[in-house]
């Protein structure tokens, strides 16, 4: 008896499992379809961070190989292995030296598809869940796999982000113009030996460290379907952006927060280091991930007593 | 419970934007720690403000470099030792701590290109992103 209750249990989570792997496997191949797709499209995105909210319209164009988006900061171009940045001065190019490959995370699984319909195409409607909870919401194009809706939850189960395309044209596009020279801003990221930083934070792995000639470095953590850098450098004052930014508190602690439509930054100062927090991570996981980072904190007894004394 | 140590200064001082300014003022309604915080702060700087401002005679300053020349120990009054202290302890606040409030090493503008570059390279998140652009 107890022998047959063994095999029945091993049964049944060897189906459990691999229903889950084949979850995970769907999801990781929609994801990967929908990265090389070919197309147009214009769309919008919007968050909503408590009371603040922001919103942008982007254009996005894939082909040949490269991939453009025109935002309201600019154009970004990936092409020839780099990412290329377009200013006022002209392009200038950001190169990565090395990148570890990108993996899904086993708390991700993905619902059954539903049927449906979006700017006049067949689609499909997925939910993925994190540990059983709704993390994602898509709506994908049945033919190139592309997200033509993205719906982003938080802890709680509301929607915080939105990313939904309003036009979209998957017939092969022009190429964009590929640009003819990079200005000085040229710039390699080497990767660098550091150990400062937690290999895991929330579930996110450190999947690269990066360094500068300035002493900064950028952890770059990922869980494959989210992903944030986390920029650490001696302590330094606070970055102007920040002077007016919102404050808020994590398990007692405070931190100044920017929203951009599709990121949120964070900034603190621990007692010997400086941190900003950029990434597309949704609040309850931004929450998880500060609290196992140094907290905010001051220099010590002397600082305290300046700044008591003058302020 | 999340205090406000390190910003009661400025907040005395009404150097907090107002959402911050709002939210230390609601957290001191029900905070013993940060209340009691607050006044001890209010209180130091009545104190050194309250301080009197004291003139040197004229010719204390030669007076104290020929004594070193004599090398022998004069005798001085109390509130010299005291100047002396005073400005010993400012020096070293000024010169050692002060320079710890540095500029910010950060330059937005380039976190994002980094950050973007990297983000690329991840199909998966490269699928499902939007626009990105810094603060």
């Amino acid at each position: 008896m107890r022998k047959r209750a063994i095999a029945l249990t091993i049964v049944a989570f060897t189906l459990w499992g691999g229903a889950t792997a084949r979850a995970d496997d769907e999801l990781q191949q929609y994801l990967e379809q929908a990265a090389v797709a070919e197309f147009h499209a214009t769309g919008i995105v919007m968050s909503s961070w408590g009371t603040e909210s922001v919103a942008a319209m982007y254009e996005i164009t894939r082909s040949h190989g490269m991939s453009m988006v025109r935002g309201p900061a600019g154009d970004l171009m990936v092409v020839d292995g780099l990412t290329a940045v377009g200013s006022a001065e002209g392009w200038y190019a950001v190169e990565v030296g090395e990148a570890a490959d990108w993996v899904l995370a086993d708390r991700y699984t993905l619902g059954a598809p539903m049927p449906t319909t979006r700017l006049g195409r067949p689609a499909s409607e997925l939910m993925v869940f994190e540990d059983g909870t709704p993390r994602l919401r898509l709506i994908v194009d049945d033919a190139s796999r592309v997200p033509l809706l993205t719906e982003v939850l938080d802890g709680d189960g509301r929607v915080f982000r939105v990313a939904t395309l309003i036009d979209f044209a998957p017939e092969q596009p022009a190429a964009p113009a590929r640009p003819q020279s990079y200005g000085s801003h040229h710039m390699v990221m080497p990767m660098a030996e550091y150990s400062g930083l937690p290999g895991i934070l929330a579930g996110y792995r450190l999947t690269d460290t990066y360094g500068d000639p300035n002493g900064i470095v950028q952890g770059y953590y990922s869980d494959g379907l989210f992903s944030f850098s986390v920029f650490e450098s001696k302590r330094g004052g606070t970055p102007g952006a920040f002077a007016d930014a919102a404050a808020f508190t994590v398990d007692g602690s405070a931190y100044r927060r920017l929203v951009t439509p599709s990121y949120a930054w964070v900034q603190w100062h621990a007692p010997d280091r400086s941190y900003v927090l950029v990434g597309d991570l949704p609040p309850d996981h931004l929450a998880a991930v500060l609290v196992e980072l140094p907290r905010p904190g001051d220099r010590g007894l002397f600082v305290r007593l300046w700044r008591r004394l003058f302020g | 419970m999340s205090h406000w140590g390190d910003r009661l200064g400025a907040y005395l001082d009404g150097e907090v934007d107002e959402q911050t300014r709002t939210l230390i003022a609601e957290h001191l309604t029900g905070c013993g720690v940060c209340r009691s915080e607050l006044a001890d702060i209010s209180w130091a700087r009545s104190v050194v403000r309250d301080l009197p401002i004291i003139e040197l005679p004229p010719g204390i300053v030669p007076g104290v470099f020929a004594s070193r020349r004599r090398r022998r120990r004069a005798f001085r009054p109390a509130w010299a030792w005291a100047a002396s202290a005073v400005t010993a302890a400012a020096l070293t606040l000024g010169l050692v701590i002060a320079p710890g409030q540095a500029d910010s090493t950060f330059e937005l503008g380039s976190l994002v290109d980094r950050h973007v570059a990297r983000v690329v390279l991840d199909p998966g998140i490269s699928a499902i992103r939007g626009p990105v652009s810094g603060p």
